[in-house]
């Protein structure tokens, strides 16, 4: 995620300068226009799906994975959450047993929203299917580099250890997941119910 | 006050000397025109370029006044004994005539063109005259044919597609693509655009859809006699597409009747 | 250019950034990388394909080495050792060097980067220009002779412009000069999210690679615009334009989110919203139009690529071809502004310098530039006239009309700054008002095309082609030209020859008004576009028109070539040779190292020349 530069001298390292005020405020500001900009494919993506296919699901959509996904991602939420929470208070190891569960629960997200789009019972040349593999693919594609980013800040709050100064790391993350679940819960219920 | 009244002036003489200039070029701005359609495009061309000369002019005087009359003289090192920041009469007057003028604009030639030409669609196809000719595009070449007429599809004496349209009578063109547009081919074709210069008008065709396009001919010609007499492709649709062209050959209604009657010959015996 | 070591961004962690022991150079490090990633997701995907009869390189496989060997080449050059491995807690060992080296290699210094920028972006200027001569070869004659097919021919028609659109006009004076000037500008010694800025610069040259080489995938025949269906059933070369650009794209994406952030929040104390520079106030447009419509068409082109190798029947007749085009020209008519709009800025931010006289109306330059932006986003199809059913015609051209007011306002600005000032007659000066003139033209002769009676005739034809190139070539690339000449002196401390300067902007422009406005007459008489041959009564002005091109092509190298030899060579300039009053100015010329050492505070507008203005910036010591 985004790390600070300010007039500091170690421009090279993040979450290991105190941030200011302003410092903070830049940082939330870059970090919502990045999740605005990472919003608009998904608009695409839908406003695509009425173009192209109108409002109809196909019946053989596989729906078990759908919901299972959504409670992994909540609870990898969640403990996202509680990870925020340890940074509030600077307890490092609670960090890092939140994240622990949160990836273990954003990778089998990833797995299950895979499983409808590639699990070949849609036909990629329907009309649904093109619109529905695509647009699954992207939500997958998101979450993997959020996964990404999780496993960076588990692993920069472990070896950093009292190095560090600031837990903006840990709050955008948190950010961030908590985006991805908005846009796959959307993303879920604009494909299988409307 | 001075500048301002001389800069005034000029531009009002220099206006009034280049809207005449664009009188003259402005009737030749379509190079060539063989329909009502080229025609009514030709006057909304004509008057736009009328309208916008006085503003090229004012800009354009302008830059020559920054670079003669307001340029730095050697030596003088000072700052602009002007330093206006604004000036309400000048914005004022810049804002609302951009606006009357781009109003204006769309609503002449705009939308009255567009009007036009959507009403003459319709008197088209009210008409008992109309003269319906099925365009049909493909990589790479276009055919035609005359479903009035019986003629599937019309070709020269070389065997090439040709397009032959009888002068000063309405043609609808109905434009689609190649296809039999059963939905389980994939790819059916791609776009094209049919253009002929010389009539002012361009249609895309859209594989799965239908277009339309209503031309009056009104000019006797061939592609031989001028170039701007042919069928081109307009929209790049492949490697064939510089070669996508047909000839065209716009001839007097009894001509059109013979080469009717020549055609059915031709079909019948092959 | 000289670097003393203790200007160096690192030198307060109290040890000298010394040149590290010998290592390879980061960019022959990133090929490296790039080729091995290459390889292994190739051969990977290649393996696992069931598809017996595919060849080692397929269109499946090519996609993912392709991103194996972006990843590769990103890593190798700086990404792996400055930015993945601190993100994930490692201790850093990259040390920033100093001299040359520094701009072969990942750097967060704005001002590298921006260098970076404009030297990538020019490369590609180079590439791409050279295509538009080989272009201009052909038309000299009315049949092949130069290709041999006329997809060879068609492939450099796309080539010649995606590099453009991609690489040039939404790059160089955003990601180029954007980087290099707005820190500056707003009185920051970095900008916001500088060690991303490092590494999106990278990504430049590779996208300027990949579609430069997509020919050896196979022809492509789409120009730069890629319009489906034709693109799902072109040659494989297609695959390397929707990855080149997406990485090309992705670059600009980046330099948006980090100028806007550091626009809005590293403004030096005072610098408020009314005395921001318009040049900033122009990034700043431009920035918010990326950061909406550039994920858009990255999406788009996703999807295209999809239909591509998957294959999805998404945009053939089966489909619907016409959204596909929709989606391409919701995102390509705010390019159109993306690339103008800074060169708008940038008139409004030379002109009252060279003309020592308050900058005229200023909030009504804003207000241009803002709804310039905000309408942008509005006018799309009418790229679609000849394409699209008539119920949506009029509403489009109605908002195409209504766009040209806002662009006005720049020239009322300009106009208003010139009157009655004292001019000063320079190359920077010359280059701002050809630049004026030429984008007149272009923006008058979009009068014509924006009404669709007319346009039925002019779309598809050189007409058109003359308008873009009026606006990106005598908008964009003038103003650029004129923003290399104004700010030399801050670049490296040289100065030109204005004689030679002069000589090269007039030659620039007879040569390009010669080409260009002879493709409106060109176009009127019938000559459509991406064709290698034509009738033959079009021959002789063409060939005439390919001899005004290769002059102006000789001009562009003349120019460059100078603005080079000046850098290296030039006499030595003044700290502060225009006088001007902008925060870029109080940083040293050349600016290397910390561009300011004591807090810079805003306490008046720049743009005030009258005598009782006083100084814009004080420093606090």
């Amino acid at each position: 995620m985004a790390a600070s530069s300010n007039q500091s001298n170690d421009v090279l390292y993040p979450m290991q300068t105190p941030l200011s005020r302003a410092d903070l405020f830049k940082l939330k500001g870059g970090l919502t226009l990045f999740l605005i900009g990472l919003a608009v494919p998904i608009l695409l993506l839908l406003e695509m799906r009425y173009v192209v296919a109108g409002g109809y699901v196909a019946p053989q959509v596989t729906q078990w994975p759908a919901i299972a996904a959504t409670v992994a991602m909540l609870l990898s939420g969640l403990f996202t959450v509680a990870g925020s929470k340890s940074a509030k208070k600077a307890n490092r190891p609670g960090i890092v047993r939140s994240y622990n569960w949160a990836i273990l629960f954003a990778l089998i997200a990833i797995i299950l929203i895979g499983i409808p789009a590639f699990n070949g019972v849609l036909d990629p040349v329907s009309h649904y299917g093109e619109t529905f593999i695509p647009t699954m693919g992207t939500i997958d594609v998101y979450l993997f580099f959020t996964w990404i980013g999780m496993l960076a800040t588990r692993s920069r709050v472990k070896r950093l250890g009292n190095k560090i100064e600031n837990y903006w790391g840990v709050y955008a993350t948190n950010i961030v997941l908590w985006f991805m679940f908005v846009c796959w819960v959307v993303t879920w219920v604009q494909l299988y119910y409307l | 006050m001075g500048d301002f009244w001389g800069f005034g002036i000029i531009w009002v003489v220099l206006s009034v000397i280049a809207d005449w200039i664009a009188s003259i070029v402005g009737r030749h701005f379509y190079v060539f025109t063989a329909s009502v359609q080229a025609q009514e495009g030709q006057a909304a061309a004509s008057f736009l370029l009328m309208t916008v000369v006085p503003i090229f002019v004012f800009v354009v005087m302008m830059l020559f006044y920054a670079l003669f009359r307001f340029r730095r003289r050697k030596g003088d090192t000072g700052s602009s004994t002007s330093q206006v920041k604004f000036n309400k009469a000048y914005v004022g007057l810049w804002v609302t005539l951009s606006l009357v003028v781009n109003l204006f604009l769309f609503v002449h030639p705009t939308a009255s063109a567009m009007q036009v030409y959507w009403q003459e669609g319709q008197a088209y196809n009210k008409s008992s005259n109309e003269l319906i000719v099925d365009v049909t595009a493909q990589q790479w070449g276009w055919s035609f044919s005359y479903p009035q007429y019986g003629i599937q599809e019309s070709v020269d004496s070389n065997g090439n597609d040709v397009l032959y349209l009888p002068v000063d009578r309405p043609v609808k063109f109905v434009l689609n693509s190649y296809g039999d547009g059963d939905g389980l081919s994939e790819q059916i074709d791609v776009i094209h655009s049919f253009w002929i210069p010389a009539f002012g008008m361009k249609t895309d065709v859209i594989p799965g859809e239908t277009r339309y396009e209503y031309i009056t001919p009104t000019v006797i010609s061939d592609t031989q006699q001028n170039g701007m007499m042919r069928v081109q492709c307009a929209e790049v649709c492949g490697p064939g597409h510089p070669y996508m062209e047909s000839n065209l050959h716009v001839v007097s209604q009894s001509n059109f009747a013979s080469w009717v009657q020549q055609q059915l010959k031709l079909q019948s015996g092959s | 250019m000289s670097v003393t070591p203790g200007n160096s961004p690192l030198q307060a962690t109290g040890e000298l950034p010394v040149v590290p022991r010998r290592r390879m150079s980061p960019p022959m490090k990133g090929v490296i990388w790039a080729a091995i990633g290459f390889l292994l997701l190739n051969s990977i995907v290649s393996g696992i394909d069931p598809d017996v009869l595919h060849s080692y390189v397929n269109q499946v496989s090519v996609v993912f080495g392709w991103m194996g060997a972006m990843v590769g080449w990103l890593f190798g050059v700086g990404g792996w050792d400055a930015l993945v491995k601190p993100a994930f807690g490692f201790p850093l060992k990259w040390k920033e060097t100093v001299g040359w080296r520094r701009y072969f290699e990942y750097s967060t210094d704005h001002k590298v980067i921006g260098i970076q920028y404009m030297v990538s972006s020019g490369l590609g200027f180079l590439i791409a220009g050279i295509a538009a001569m080989m272009m201009r070869l052909q038309l000299m004659s009315d049949h092949m002779w130069l290709f041999q097919y006329s997809k060879g021919y068609l492939t450099t028609v796309g080539v010649h412009g995606t590099i453009m659109m991609f690489s040039v006009g939404t790059v160089f004076m955003v990601g180029g000069l954007g980087n290099y000037l707005i820190p500056m500008m707003v009185g920051s010694n970095s900008s916001a999210f500088s060690r991303l800025s490092g590494i999106s610069v990278w990504m430049v040259p590779a996208g300027i690679m990949t579609v430069a080489f997509s020919p050896l995938l196979g022809d492509w025949t789409t120009g730069w615009r890629g319009y489906q269906p034709l693109a799902s059933q072109d040659g494989d070369g297609i695959i390397f334009y929707y990855l080149g650009v997406f990485i090309l794209l992705l670059s600009s994406l980046i330099v948006a989110l980090n100028l806007v952030a550091t626009i809005v929040f590293k403004r030096a104390p005072g610098l408020t919203w009314n005395r921001l520079p318009m040049y900033a106030w122009g990034m700043l447009a431009v920035s918010f139009l990326n950061i909406i419509w550039i994920p858009e068409i990255m999406m788009t082109f996703i999807l295209a690529l999809l239909a591509k190798i998957v294959p999805l029947p998404l945009f053939t007749a089966v489909g619907s071809p016409m959204v596909y085009l929709q989606m391409f020209w919701l995102f390509g008519h705010p390019e159109v502004y993306i690339v103008v709009v800074p060169a708008l800025a940038l008139w409004m931010e030379i002109l009252p310098v060279l003309s020592k006289k308050t900058l005229f109306a200023r909030q009504w330059g804003v207000i241009g530039l803002v709804f310039v932006m905000l309408l942008s986003g509005m006018v799309w199809a009418h790229h679609l006239f000849p394409t699209q059913g008539n119920s949506t015609i009029l509403p489009i051209s109605f908002f195409t009309e209504m766009i040209s007011i806002p662009t006005g306002f720049a020239f009322m600005v300009a106009i208003g700054t010139i009157w009655k000032s004292k001019f000063t007659l320079n190359t920077p000066s010359l280059l701002v008002l050809m630049s004026m003139f030429n984008f007149l033209i272009g923006g008058l002769t979009g009068v014509f095309l924006a009404d669709p009676m007319v346009n039925m005739q002019l779309h598809d034809t050189f007409f058109v082609v003359g308008h873009f190139h009026y606006t990106i070539i005598g908008g964009m690339v003038f103003s650029s030209f004129a923003a290399m000449y104004y700010y030399l002196p801050k670049f490296s401390g040289r100065t030109f020859n204005d004689k030679w300067g002069q000589f090269g902007a007039y030659w620039i422009f007879i040569a390009f008004n010669a080409t260009f406005f002879q493709f409106f007459i060109v176009g009127l008489r019938g000559m459509n576009r991406w064709v290698p041959v034509y009738p033959h009564y079009l021959m002789w002005q063409n060939f005439e028109i390919s001899i005004c091109a290769f002059l102006l092509g000789f001009g562009f190298l003349y120019n460059i070539g100078y603005i080079i030899w000046a850098w290296v060579k030039g006499p030595a300039a003044e700290e502060n040779p225009w006088k001007a009053k902008t925060l870029e100015w109080y940083a040293p010329s050349p600016a290397v190292g910390t561009n300011f050492e004591t807090e810079p505070q805003v306490v008046n507008g720049f743009y005030d020349y009258s005598d009782g203005a006083g100084e814009a910036v004080v420093f606090q010591s």
